[in-house]
Protein backbone atom coordinates (compact mmCIF):
# COMPACT_ATOMS: atom_id res chain seq x y z
CA UNK A 1 0.00 0.00 0.00
CA UNK A 2 2.81 2.42 0.96
CA UNK A 3 4.62 1.96 -2.33
CA UNK A 4 1.33 2.32 -4.23
CA UNK A 5 0.64 5.69 -2.58
CA UNK A 6 4.22 6.80 -3.27
CA UNK A 7 4.00 5.77 -6.95
CA UNK A 8 0.66 7.53 -7.36
CA UNK A 9 1.97 10.74 -5.79
CA UNK A 10 5.03 10.60 -8.02
CA UNK A 11 2.88 10.09 -11.12
CA UNK A 12 0.72 13.06 -10.10
CA UNK A 13 3.63 15.53 -10.11
CA UNK A 14 3.84 15.97 -13.92
CA UNK A 15 0.04 16.35 -14.12
CA UNK A 16 0.04 19.05 -11.42
CA UNK A 17 3.00 20.86 -13.00
CA UNK A 18 1.27 20.60 -16.40
CA UNK A 19 -2.03 22.08 -15.17
CA UNK A 20 -0.30 24.90 -13.26
CA UNK A 21 1.95 25.74 -16.24
CA UNK A 22 -1.01 25.76 -18.60
CA UNK A 23 -2.96 28.13 -16.36
CA UNK A 24 0.12 30.32 -15.71
CA UNK A 25 0.45 31.10 -19.40
CA UNK A 26 -3.32 31.25 -19.96
CA UNK A 27 -3.81 33.81 -17.23
CA UNK A 28 -1.17 36.11 -18.73
CA UNK A 29 -3.12 36.22 -21.98
CA UNK A 30 -6.26 37.61 -20.31
CA UNK A 31 -6.97 41.00 -21.84
CA UNK A 32 -6.51 43.82 -19.29
CA UNK A 33 -3.73 44.99 -17.04
CA UNK A 34 -3.99 44.34 -13.27
CA UNK A 35 -1.93 47.49 -12.53
CA UNK A 36 -4.33 49.69 -14.50
CA UNK A 37 -7.24 47.97 -12.81
CA UNK A 38 -5.76 48.77 -9.38
CA UNK A 39 -4.62 52.34 -10.02
CA UNK A 40 -7.19 53.39 -12.64
CA UNK A 41 -6.65 54.95 -16.07
CA UNK A 42 -5.86 58.37 -14.63
CA UNK A 43 -2.81 57.21 -12.60
CA UNK A 44 0.61 58.62 -13.45
CA UNK A 45 2.77 56.50 -15.74
CA UNK A 46 5.59 56.56 -13.15
CA UNK A 47 3.27 55.11 -10.51
CA UNK A 48 2.21 52.34 -12.87
CA UNK A 49 5.84 51.47 -13.69
CA UNK A 50 6.72 51.47 -9.99
CA UNK A 51 3.84 49.16 -9.05
CA UNK A 52 4.58 46.87 -11.99
CA UNK A 53 8.15 46.60 -10.73
CA UNK A 54 7.06 45.88 -7.14
CA UNK A 55 4.73 43.12 -8.34
CA UNK A 56 7.42 41.64 -10.60
CA UNK A 57 5.21 42.14 -13.65
CA UNK A 58 8.00 43.92 -15.55
CA UNK A 59 10.06 40.72 -15.64
CA UNK A 60 10.06 38.51 -18.75
CA UNK A 61 7.39 35.79 -18.60
CA UNK A 62 9.79 32.83 -18.13
CA UNK A 63 11.37 34.66 -15.18
CA UNK A 64 7.91 35.32 -13.67
CA UNK A 65 7.23 31.61 -14.06
CA UNK A 66 10.39 30.67 -12.15
CA UNK A 67 9.56 33.27 -9.49
CA UNK A 68 6.15 31.64 -9.07
CA UNK A 69 7.72 28.24 -8.28
CA UNK A 70 10.27 29.92 -5.97
CA UNK A 71 7.37 31.45 -4.03
CA UNK A 72 5.69 28.05 -3.80
CA UNK A 73 8.77 26.61 -2.14
CA UNK A 74 9.24 29.53 0.28
CA UNK A 75 5.76 28.88 1.64
CA UNK A 76 4.01 32.17 0.75
CA UNK A 77 2.82 31.11 -2.72
CA UNK A 78 3.40 34.73 -3.76
CA UNK A 79 1.51 37.88 -2.82
CA UNK A 80 -1.99 38.60 -4.04
CA UNK A 81 -2.19 41.79 -6.12
CA UNK A 82 -5.73 42.65 -5.07
CA UNK A 83 -5.49 41.70 -1.37
CA UNK A 84 -1.77 42.49 -0.76
CA UNK A 85 -1.53 39.32 1.33
CA UNK A 86 0.31 36.00 0.94
CA UNK A 87 -1.68 33.79 -1.41
CA UNK A 88 -1.45 30.68 0.77
CA UNK A 89 -2.93 32.42 3.81
CA UNK A 90 -5.81 33.73 1.65
CA UNK A 91 -6.51 30.23 0.36
CA UNK A 92 -6.36 28.71 3.85
CA UNK A 93 -8.78 31.40 5.10
CA UNK A 94 -11.33 30.46 2.44
CA UNK A 95 -10.80 26.71 2.41
CA UNK A 96 -12.67 26.18 5.70
CA UNK A 97 -15.87 27.59 4.19
CA UNK A 98 -15.52 25.44 1.08
CA UNK A 99 -14.77 22.33 3.14
CA UNK A 100 -17.86 22.92 5.30
CA UNK A 101 -20.15 23.45 2.30
CA UNK A 102 -18.65 20.50 0.38
CA UNK A 103 -19.03 17.93 3.14
CA UNK A 104 -22.48 19.10 4.21
CA UNK A 105 -23.83 18.98 0.65
CA UNK A 106 -22.24 15.59 0.00
CA UNK A 107 -23.78 14.21 3.22
CA UNK A 108 -27.18 15.58 2.14
CA UNK A 109 -26.68 14.02 -1.30
CA UNK A 110 -25.83 10.64 0.23
CA UNK A 111 -28.71 10.76 2.73
CA UNK A 112 -31.19 11.45 -0.08
CA UNK A 113 -29.78 9.14 -2.72
CA UNK A 114 -28.89 5.94 -0.88
CA UNK A 115 -32.37 5.09 0.48
CA UNK A 116 -33.93 6.12 -2.85
CA UNK A 117 -31.45 4.20 -5.01
CA UNK A 118 -31.44 1.01 -2.89
CA UNK A 119 -35.24 0.96 -2.63
CA UNK A 120 -35.64 1.59 -6.34
CA UNK A 121 -33.34 -1.33 -7.20
CA UNK A 122 -35.05 -3.58 -4.69
CA UNK A 123 -38.48 -2.84 -6.14
CA UNK A 124 -37.45 -2.36 -9.78
CA UNK A 125 -40.39 -1.37 -11.97
CA UNK A 126 -42.54 -0.30 -8.98
CA UNK A 127 -43.88 3.17 -8.20
CA UNK A 128 -40.97 3.70 -5.79
CA UNK A 129 -38.61 2.97 -8.67
CA UNK A 130 -40.42 5.39 -11.00
CA UNK A 131 -40.31 8.07 -8.30
CA UNK A 132 -36.60 7.65 -7.71
CA UNK A 133 -35.85 7.68 -11.46
CA UNK A 134 -37.91 10.87 -11.79
CA UNK A 135 -36.20 12.44 -8.78
CA UNK A 136 -32.77 11.59 -10.13
CA UNK A 137 -33.63 13.01 -13.57
CA UNK A 138 -34.86 16.22 -11.97
CA UNK A 139 -31.72 16.54 -9.83
CA UNK A 140 -29.53 16.07 -12.89
CA UNK A 141 -31.53 18.39 -15.14
CA UNK A 142 -32.18 21.47 -13.02
CA UNK A 143 -28.99 23.51 -12.67
CA UNK A 144 -28.04 25.14 -9.38
CA UNK A 145 -28.71 28.66 -10.69
CA UNK A 146 -32.34 27.64 -11.23
CA UNK A 147 -32.74 25.61 -8.01
CA UNK A 148 -31.10 28.26 -5.82
CA UNK A 149 -33.31 31.26 -6.72
CA UNK A 150 -36.45 29.11 -6.39
CA UNK A 151 -35.25 27.81 -2.99
CA UNK A 152 -34.43 31.36 -1.87
CA UNK A 153 -37.89 32.46 -2.96
CA UNK A 154 -39.61 29.68 -1.03
CA UNK A 155 -37.46 29.27 2.09
CA UNK A 156 -36.02 32.75 2.56
CA UNK A 157 -38.55 35.18 1.10
CA UNK A 158 -41.89 33.45 1.71
CA UNK A 159 -41.32 31.12 4.67
CA UNK A 160 -38.44 33.17 6.17
CA UNK A 161 -36.71 30.04 7.50
CA UNK A 162 -33.20 30.64 6.14
CA UNK A 163 -31.24 33.81 5.35
CA UNK A 164 -30.93 34.71 1.65
CA UNK A 165 -27.12 34.67 1.62
CA UNK A 166 -24.06 35.05 3.82
CA UNK A 167 -21.82 33.00 6.06
CA UNK A 168 -21.34 32.34 9.74
CA UNK A 169 -24.24 30.34 11.15
CA UNK A 170 -25.86 26.98 10.55
CA UNK A 171 -28.85 28.76 9.02
CA UNK A 172 -26.56 30.36 6.42
CA UNK A 173 -25.18 26.92 5.51
CA UNK A 174 -28.56 25.20 5.12
CA UNK A 175 -29.80 26.63 1.82
CA UNK A 176 -26.59 26.41 -0.28
CA UNK A 177 -25.91 22.92 1.08
CA UNK A 178 -29.48 21.76 0.35
CA UNK A 179 -29.38 23.15 -3.19
CA UNK A 180 -25.98 21.59 -3.93
CA UNK A 181 -26.98 18.35 -2.20
CA UNK A 182 -30.13 18.11 -4.33
CA UNK A 183 -28.06 18.28 -7.52
CA UNK A 184 -25.58 15.70 -6.24
CA UNK A 185 -28.34 13.36 -5.14
CA UNK A 186 -29.69 13.22 -8.70
CA UNK A 187 -26.53 11.63 -10.07
CA UNK A 188 -25.91 9.54 -6.95
CA UNK A 189 -29.43 8.07 -6.91
CA UNK A 190 -28.99 6.92 -10.50
CA UNK A 191 -25.58 5.41 -9.76
CA UNK A 192 -26.74 3.60 -6.60
CA UNK A 193 -29.82 2.24 -8.39
CA UNK A 194 -27.93 1.02 -11.47
CA UNK A 195 -25.10 -0.48 -9.46
CA UNK A 196 -27.47 -2.17 -6.98
CA UNK A 197 -29.60 -3.59 -9.83
CA UNK A 198 -26.49 -5.18 -11.28
CA UNK A 199 -25.38 -6.65 -7.94
CA UNK A 200 -28.82 -7.95 -7.01
CA UNK A 201 -28.75 -10.10 -10.15
CA UNK A 202 -25.40 -11.72 -9.25
CA UNK A 203 -24.99 -15.34 -8.17
CA UNK A 204 -23.62 -14.48 -4.72
CA UNK A 205 -26.81 -12.60 -3.88
CA UNK A 206 -28.90 -15.59 -4.99
CA UNK A 207 -26.67 -17.82 -2.84
CA UNK A 208 -27.02 -15.52 0.16
CA UNK A 209 -30.81 -15.54 -0.21
CA UNK A 210 -30.95 -19.33 -0.66
CA UNK A 211 -28.92 -19.73 2.54
CA UNK A 212 -31.80 -17.98 4.27
CA UNK A 213 -30.00 -14.75 5.17
CA UNK A 214 -32.19 -11.89 6.31
CA UNK A 215 -33.06 -9.55 3.39
CA UNK A 216 -31.44 -6.66 5.24
CA UNK A 217 -28.13 -8.54 5.40
CA UNK A 218 -28.39 -9.53 1.74
CA UNK A 219 -29.02 -5.93 0.74
CA UNK A 220 -26.53 -4.12 2.92
CA UNK A 221 -23.76 -6.66 3.63
CA UNK A 222 -23.64 -8.35 0.23
CA UNK A 223 -25.18 -6.24 -2.53
CA UNK A 224 -24.62 -2.64 -1.36
CA UNK A 225 -21.01 -3.21 -0.40
CA UNK A 226 -20.20 -4.49 -3.86
CA UNK A 227 -22.32 -1.82 -5.49
CA UNK A 228 -20.27 0.86 -3.78
CA UNK A 229 -17.23 0.76 -6.10
CA UNK A 230 -18.65 2.88 -8.97
CA UNK A 231 -20.54 5.02 -6.45
CA UNK A 232 -17.33 5.81 -4.56
CA UNK A 233 -15.67 6.86 -7.82
CA UNK A 234 -18.48 9.29 -8.56
CA UNK A 235 -18.46 10.58 -4.97
CA UNK A 236 -14.71 11.13 -5.22
CA UNK A 237 -15.14 13.12 -8.42
CA UNK A 238 -17.92 15.11 -6.79
CA UNK A 239 -15.89 15.87 -3.68
CA UNK A 240 -12.91 16.87 -5.83
CA UNK A 241 -15.15 19.24 -7.78
CA UNK A 242 -16.75 20.62 -4.61
CA UNK A 243 -13.43 21.22 -2.87
CA UNK A 244 -12.34 23.17 -5.93
CA UNK A 245 -15.16 25.47 -5.02
CA UNK A 246 -18.65 25.60 -6.39
CA UNK A 247 -18.15 28.87 -8.30
CA UNK A 248 -21.82 29.52 -9.04
CA UNK A 249 -23.21 28.39 -5.67
CA UNK A 250 -20.63 30.41 -3.77
CA UNK A 251 -21.34 33.46 -5.93
CA UNK A 252 -25.12 33.04 -5.59
CA UNK A 253 -25.09 32.68 -1.82
CA UNK A 254 -22.18 35.05 -1.20
CA UNK A 255 -20.29 32.13 0.37
CA UNK A 256 -16.64 33.08 1.01
CA UNK A 257 -15.07 29.92 -0.43
CA UNK A 258 -12.38 28.90 -2.90
CA UNK A 259 -14.69 29.08 -5.95
CA UNK A 260 -15.64 32.69 -5.29
CA UNK A 261 -12.00 33.54 -4.60
CA UNK A 262 -10.97 31.95 -7.93
CA UNK A 263 -13.64 33.86 -9.85
CA UNK A 264 -12.83 37.22 -8.28
CA UNK A 265 -9.09 36.60 -8.77
CA UNK A 266 -9.74 36.01 -12.47
CA UNK A 267 -11.92 39.10 -12.76
CA UNK A 268 -9.26 41.32 -11.14
CA UNK A 269 -6.40 39.70 -13.12
CA UNK A 270 -4.76 38.78 -9.81
CA UNK A 271 -2.16 36.48 -11.42
CA UNK A 272 -0.46 35.14 -8.27
CA UNK A 273 -3.81 34.36 -6.64
CA UNK A 274 -5.18 32.59 -9.73
CA UNK A 275 -2.04 30.46 -9.98
CA UNK A 276 -2.08 29.67 -6.26
CA UNK A 277 -5.73 28.63 -6.30
CA UNK A 278 -5.16 26.47 -9.39
CA UNK A 279 -2.22 24.71 -7.72
CA UNK A 280 -4.31 24.16 -4.59
CA UNK A 281 -7.20 22.73 -6.59
CA UNK A 282 -4.96 20.44 -8.67
CA UNK A 283 -3.29 19.06 -5.53
CA UNK A 284 -6.64 18.52 -3.76
CA UNK A 285 -8.00 16.77 -6.84
CA UNK A 286 -5.05 14.37 -6.96
CA UNK A 287 -5.28 13.64 -3.23
CA UNK A 288 -9.01 12.97 -3.40
CA UNK A 289 -8.52 10.55 -6.30
CA UNK A 290 -5.81 8.77 -4.33
CA UNK A 291 -8.12 8.55 -1.32
CA UNK A 292 -10.81 7.05 -3.55
CA UNK A 293 -8.39 4.35 -4.74
CA UNK A 294 -7.47 3.51 -1.14
CA UNK A 295 -11.16 3.35 -0.21
CA UNK A 296 -11.70 0.77 -2.97
CA UNK A 297 -9.57 -1.76 -1.14
CA UNK A 298 -11.44 -1.16 2.11
CA UNK A 299 -14.85 -1.64 0.48
CA UNK A 300 -13.83 -4.50 -1.83
CA UNK A 301 -10.99 -6.67 -0.49
CA UNK A 302 -10.53 -8.15 -4.00
CA UNK A 303 -8.90 -4.87 -5.01
CA UNK A 304 -5.16 -5.20 -4.46
CA UNK A 305 -2.50 -2.62 -5.23
CA UNK A 306 0.55 -4.85 -5.51
CA UNK A 307 -0.46 -6.51 -8.78
CA UNK B 1 -41.15 -5.32 -19.55
CA UNK B 2 -41.89 -2.26 -17.42
CA UNK B 3 -38.32 -1.08 -17.88
CA UNK B 4 -38.72 -1.47 -21.63
CA UNK B 5 -41.92 0.59 -21.57
CA UNK B 6 -40.18 3.22 -19.49
CA UNK B 7 -37.32 3.31 -22.02
CA UNK B 8 -39.84 3.82 -24.83
CA UNK B 9 -41.58 6.58 -22.89
CA UNK B 10 -38.22 8.29 -22.23
CA UNK B 11 -37.41 8.14 -25.92
CA UNK B 12 -40.72 9.59 -27.05
CA UNK B 13 -41.14 12.26 -24.36
CA UNK B 14 -37.49 13.34 -24.52
CA UNK B 15 -37.47 13.21 -28.31
CA UNK B 16 -40.69 15.25 -28.40
CA UNK B 17 -39.36 17.97 -26.07
CA UNK B 18 -36.08 18.19 -27.99
CA UNK B 19 -37.86 18.26 -31.36
CA UNK B 20 -40.12 21.11 -30.16
CA UNK B 21 -37.08 23.03 -28.89
CA UNK B 22 -35.22 22.60 -32.16
CA UNK B 23 -38.30 23.59 -34.16
CA UNK B 24 -38.83 26.63 -31.97
CA UNK B 25 -35.23 27.77 -32.35
CA UNK B 26 -35.39 27.32 -36.14
CA UNK B 27 -38.72 29.12 -36.54
CA UNK B 28 -38.18 31.96 -34.04
CA UNK B 29 -37.15 34.53 -36.70
CA UNK B 30 -40.35 33.76 -38.64
CA UNK B 31 -42.70 33.96 -35.65
CA UNK B 32 -44.51 37.22 -34.87
CA UNK B 33 -42.58 38.02 -31.69
CA UNK B 34 -41.71 41.53 -30.67
CA UNK B 35 -38.09 42.61 -31.01
CA UNK B 36 -36.22 40.89 -28.11
CA UNK B 37 -34.12 44.04 -27.62
CA UNK B 38 -37.07 46.49 -27.61
CA UNK B 39 -37.10 48.49 -24.36
CA UNK B 40 -40.21 49.52 -22.42
CA UNK B 41 -38.60 51.42 -19.56
CA UNK B 42 -41.87 52.48 -17.93
CA UNK B 43 -43.03 48.86 -17.75
CA UNK B 44 -39.78 47.33 -16.40
CA UNK B 45 -40.35 43.97 -14.66
CA UNK B 46 -44.11 44.01 -15.39
CA UNK B 47 -45.78 40.72 -14.47
CA UNK B 48 -47.19 38.32 -17.15
CA UNK B 49 -50.21 39.70 -18.98
CA UNK B 50 -52.17 39.07 -22.22
CA UNK B 51 -49.88 41.34 -24.20
CA UNK B 52 -46.70 39.88 -22.65
CA UNK B 53 -47.54 36.30 -21.55
CA UNK B 54 -44.14 35.71 -19.86
CA UNK B 55 -43.91 39.24 -18.45
CA UNK B 56 -41.18 41.84 -18.91
CA UNK B 57 -37.60 41.87 -17.69
CA UNK B 58 -34.85 44.43 -17.14
CA UNK B 59 -35.58 47.68 -19.03
CA UNK B 60 -38.90 46.17 -20.11
CA UNK B 61 -37.56 43.51 -22.51
CA UNK B 62 -40.23 40.96 -23.52
CA UNK B 63 -39.42 37.64 -21.81
CA UNK B 64 -41.40 35.51 -24.30
CA UNK B 65 -39.33 36.83 -27.15
CA UNK B 66 -36.12 36.61 -25.09
CA UNK B 67 -36.77 32.98 -24.10
CA UNK B 68 -37.41 31.93 -27.73
CA UNK B 69 -34.32 33.77 -29.01
CA UNK B 70 -32.39 32.38 -26.03
CA UNK B 71 -33.39 28.85 -27.09
CA UNK B 72 -31.89 29.59 -30.50
CA UNK B 73 -28.61 30.64 -28.89
CA UNK B 74 -28.47 27.71 -26.43
CA UNK B 75 -29.27 25.07 -29.00
CA UNK B 76 -27.12 26.67 -31.70
CA UNK B 77 -24.05 26.91 -29.47
CA UNK B 78 -24.77 23.50 -27.92
CA UNK B 79 -25.27 21.65 -31.21
CA UNK B 80 -22.30 23.36 -32.87
CA UNK B 81 -19.89 22.57 -30.05
CA UNK B 82 -21.20 19.02 -29.56
CA UNK B 83 -20.83 18.12 -33.26
CA UNK B 84 -17.29 19.49 -33.48
CA UNK B 85 -16.21 17.92 -30.15
CA UNK B 86 -17.77 14.58 -31.12
CA UNK B 87 -16.03 14.57 -34.48
CA UNK B 88 -12.65 15.47 -32.95
CA UNK B 89 -13.18 12.81 -30.25
CA UNK B 90 -14.26 10.19 -32.81
CA UNK B 91 -11.30 10.93 -35.05
CA UNK B 92 -8.61 11.05 -32.35
CA UNK B 93 -10.06 8.39 -30.03
CA UNK B 94 -10.66 5.76 -32.72
CA UNK B 95 -7.27 6.41 -34.33
CA UNK B 96 -5.44 6.17 -30.98
CA UNK B 97 -7.39 3.06 -29.95
CA UNK B 98 -6.72 1.35 -33.27
CA UNK B 99 -3.05 2.29 -33.73
CA UNK B 100 -2.05 2.19 -30.01
CA UNK B 101 1.61 2.99 -29.29
CA UNK B 102 3.23 6.35 -28.62
CA UNK B 103 0.46 8.60 -30.05
CA UNK B 104 -2.12 6.76 -27.98
CA UNK B 105 -0.02 7.40 -24.85
CA UNK B 106 0.36 11.09 -25.70
CA UNK B 107 -3.37 11.49 -26.37
CA UNK B 108 -4.33 9.76 -23.14
CA UNK B 109 -1.91 11.88 -21.07
CA UNK B 110 -3.49 14.98 -22.66
CA UNK B 111 -6.94 13.68 -21.73
CA UNK B 112 -5.69 12.98 -18.18
CA UNK B 113 -4.41 16.56 -18.00
CA UNK B 114 -7.85 17.92 -18.91
CA UNK B 115 -9.49 15.58 -16.40
CA UNK B 116 -7.04 16.55 -13.63
CA UNK B 117 -8.91 19.77 -13.07
CA UNK B 118 -12.60 20.46 -12.40
CA UNK B 119 -14.32 21.11 -15.74
CA UNK B 120 -16.25 24.23 -14.78
CA UNK B 121 -13.13 26.01 -13.50
CA UNK B 122 -11.25 25.26 -16.73
CA UNK B 123 -14.24 26.56 -18.67
CA UNK B 124 -14.35 29.75 -16.56
CA UNK B 125 -10.57 30.24 -16.92
CA UNK B 126 -10.59 29.81 -20.70
CA UNK B 127 -13.68 31.98 -21.13
CA UNK B 128 -12.07 34.75 -19.06
CA UNK B 129 -8.98 34.60 -21.27
CA UNK B 130 -10.87 34.70 -24.55
CA UNK B 131 -13.50 37.26 -23.53
CA UNK B 132 -17.27 37.14 -23.88
CA UNK B 133 -18.51 36.28 -27.37
CA UNK B 134 -20.57 33.47 -28.90
CA UNK B 135 -17.63 32.24 -31.00
CA UNK B 136 -15.30 32.18 -27.98
CA UNK B 137 -17.91 30.35 -25.94
CA UNK B 138 -17.97 27.61 -28.57
CA UNK B 139 -14.18 27.43 -28.64
CA UNK B 140 -14.15 27.01 -24.85
CA UNK B 141 -16.80 24.30 -24.98
CA UNK B 142 -15.03 22.36 -27.73
CA UNK B 143 -11.63 22.71 -26.03
CA UNK B 144 -12.95 21.27 -22.79
CA UNK B 145 -15.34 18.57 -24.04
CA UNK B 146 -13.57 16.75 -26.91
CA UNK B 147 -11.57 14.70 -24.37
CA UNK B 148 -14.70 12.94 -23.07
CA UNK B 149 -15.62 11.77 -26.58
CA UNK B 150 -12.02 10.76 -27.35
CA UNK B 151 -11.81 8.65 -24.20
CA UNK B 152 -15.10 6.90 -24.97
CA UNK B 153 -14.27 6.29 -28.64
CA UNK B 154 -10.82 4.97 -27.75
CA UNK B 155 -12.30 2.56 -25.21
CA UNK B 156 -14.88 1.15 -27.64
CA UNK B 157 -12.28 0.93 -30.45
CA UNK B 158 -9.93 -1.04 -28.19
CA UNK B 159 -12.52 -3.80 -27.93
CA UNK B 160 -13.63 -3.59 -31.59
CA UNK B 161 -10.11 -3.80 -33.04
CA UNK B 162 -9.86 -7.43 -31.92
CA UNK B 163 -13.05 -8.46 -33.78
CA UNK B 164 -12.77 -10.90 -36.67
CA UNK B 165 -14.16 -8.52 -39.30
CA UNK B 166 -11.38 -6.05 -38.48
CA UNK B 167 -8.73 -8.78 -38.76
CA UNK B 168 -10.33 -9.90 -42.05
CA UNK B 169 -10.14 -6.36 -43.46
CA UNK B 170 -6.50 -6.08 -42.36
CA UNK B 171 -5.70 -9.46 -43.97
CA UNK B 172 -7.14 -8.14 -47.25
CA UNK B 173 -4.67 -5.30 -47.07
CA UNK B 174 -7.07 -2.50 -46.02
CA UNK B 175 -5.30 0.73 -45.03
CA UNK B 176 -5.64 2.25 -41.56
CA UNK B 177 -8.14 4.82 -42.87
CA UNK B 178 -10.19 2.22 -44.66
CA UNK B 179 -10.44 0.11 -41.49
CA UNK B 180 -11.35 3.17 -39.43
CA UNK B 181 -13.90 4.73 -41.78
CA UNK B 182 -15.58 1.63 -43.22
CA UNK B 183 -15.23 -0.96 -40.46
CA UNK B 184 -14.87 0.80 -37.09
CA UNK B 185 -16.82 4.05 -37.40
CA UNK B 186 -20.12 2.41 -38.37
CA UNK B 187 -19.91 0.48 -35.09
CA UNK B 188 -19.03 3.55 -33.03
CA UNK B 189 -21.98 5.71 -33.90
CA UNK B 190 -24.42 4.22 -31.36
CA UNK B 191 -22.37 5.06 -28.22
CA UNK B 192 -21.37 8.35 -29.88
CA UNK B 193 -24.99 9.44 -30.44
CA UNK B 194 -25.91 8.58 -26.83
CA UNK B 195 -22.92 10.53 -25.53
CA UNK B 196 -23.77 13.47 -27.84
CA UNK B 197 -27.32 13.63 -26.49
CA UNK B 198 -26.09 13.87 -22.89
CA UNK B 199 -23.30 16.15 -24.12
CA UNK B 200 -25.81 18.56 -25.63
CA UNK B 201 -27.54 18.90 -22.25
CA UNK B 202 -24.14 19.53 -20.65
CA UNK B 203 -23.21 22.06 -23.35
CA UNK B 204 -26.45 23.99 -22.81
CA UNK B 205 -25.74 24.04 -19.07
CA UNK B 206 -22.19 25.32 -19.70
CA UNK B 207 -23.50 27.99 -22.09
CA UNK B 208 -26.03 29.27 -19.58
CA UNK B 209 -23.48 29.03 -16.71
CA UNK B 210 -21.02 31.19 -18.65
CA UNK B 211 -23.70 33.69 -19.63
CA UNK B 212 -24.90 33.69 -16.01
CA UNK B 213 -21.37 34.59 -14.85
CA UNK B 214 -21.05 37.25 -17.55
CA UNK B 215 -18.44 35.27 -19.49
CA UNK B 216 -20.68 33.93 -22.25
CA UNK B 217 -22.76 35.77 -24.79
CA UNK B 218 -22.05 39.54 -24.97
CA UNK B 219 -24.37 41.73 -22.90
CA UNK B 220 -27.69 42.30 -24.63
CA UNK B 221 -27.73 38.98 -26.52
CA UNK B 222 -30.90 37.06 -25.61
CA UNK B 223 -29.66 34.24 -23.39
CA UNK B 224 -31.24 32.14 -20.64
CA UNK B 225 -28.14 32.47 -18.45
CA UNK B 226 -28.17 36.26 -18.67
CA UNK B 227 -31.89 36.40 -17.90
CA UNK B 228 -31.32 34.21 -14.82
CA UNK B 229 -28.57 36.54 -13.67
CA UNK B 230 -30.79 39.61 -14.15
CA UNK B 231 -33.63 37.86 -12.33
CA UNK B 232 -31.42 37.10 -9.33
CA UNK B 233 -31.23 40.82 -8.56
CA UNK B 234 -35.03 41.23 -8.48
CA UNK B 235 -35.97 37.84 -7.09
CA UNK B 236 -38.24 39.20 -4.40
CA UNK B 237 -40.10 41.71 -6.56
CA UNK B 238 -40.18 40.06 -10.02
CA UNK B 239 -39.70 36.31 -9.60
CA UNK B 240 -41.00 35.61 -13.13
CA UNK B 241 -37.67 36.89 -14.54
CA UNK B 242 -35.99 33.86 -12.95
CA UNK B 243 -38.81 31.33 -13.26
CA UNK B 244 -39.44 31.75 -17.03
CA UNK B 245 -35.87 31.09 -18.29
CA UNK B 246 -35.32 28.59 -15.45
CA UNK B 247 -38.25 26.44 -16.57
CA UNK B 248 -37.15 26.67 -20.22
CA UNK B 249 -33.63 25.59 -19.32
CA UNK B 250 -34.70 22.78 -17.00
CA UNK B 251 -37.25 21.46 -19.54
CA UNK B 252 -34.68 21.38 -22.34
CA UNK B 253 -32.07 19.56 -20.26
CA UNK B 254 -34.71 17.19 -18.87
CA UNK B 255 -35.81 16.42 -22.44
CA UNK B 256 -32.24 15.76 -23.53
CA UNK B 257 -31.56 13.51 -20.53
CA UNK B 258 -34.77 11.55 -21.22
CA UNK B 259 -33.82 11.20 -24.89
CA UNK B 260 -30.30 10.09 -23.93
CA UNK B 261 -31.73 7.48 -21.54
CA UNK B 262 -34.15 6.23 -24.18
CA UNK B 263 -31.45 6.00 -26.86
CA UNK B 264 -29.09 4.19 -24.51
CA UNK B 265 -31.81 1.68 -23.64
CA UNK B 266 -32.50 1.19 -27.34
CA UNK B 267 -28.86 0.69 -28.29
CA UNK B 268 -27.64 -1.15 -25.20
CA UNK B 269 -30.49 -2.93 -23.37
CA UNK B 270 -28.06 -4.29 -20.74
CA UNK B 271 -27.76 -0.84 -19.13
CA UNK B 272 -31.50 -0.55 -18.56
Amino acid sequence: MGSFIFRRLLAAIPVIVGVVTLVFFLVHFIPGDPVEMMLGDAAAVADKIHLRHILGLDLPLPQQYLLFWKNIFNGTWGTSIAFSRPVLSLILDRFGATLLLSFTSLVIGVLLSFPLGVNAARHAGSKTDTFSVGFSLLGMSVPIYVVAPVAILIFSVNLRIFPVAGYGTLAHLALPALCLGFGLSGILTRMVRTSMLECLGEDYVRTARSKGLAERDVLFKHALRNAMIPVITIMGNMLGGLLAGAVITETLFDWPGIGKLFFSAFQSRDYPLVQGVVLWIAVSYVLINLLVDILYSLVDPRVRFDS
Amino acid sequence: MKAQRRGQASLWIGGGVVAVMILVSLLTPLLPFSDPQALRLSEQYARPSWTHPFGLGENGIDLLSQVFWGARLSLGVGLGSVFVSAFVGLFLGSWAGYKRGRWDDILMRLVDLLYAFPGILLVVALAAVLGPSVRNMMIVMIATSWAGYARLMRGVTLSLREREYVHAAEAQGASTWRVLVFHLWPNLWAPLVVQMTFGLGGAIMVESSLSFLGLGAPAGTPSWGQLLNQGREVLTTASHVVIVPGVALALTILGLNLLGDGLRDRFDPKTR
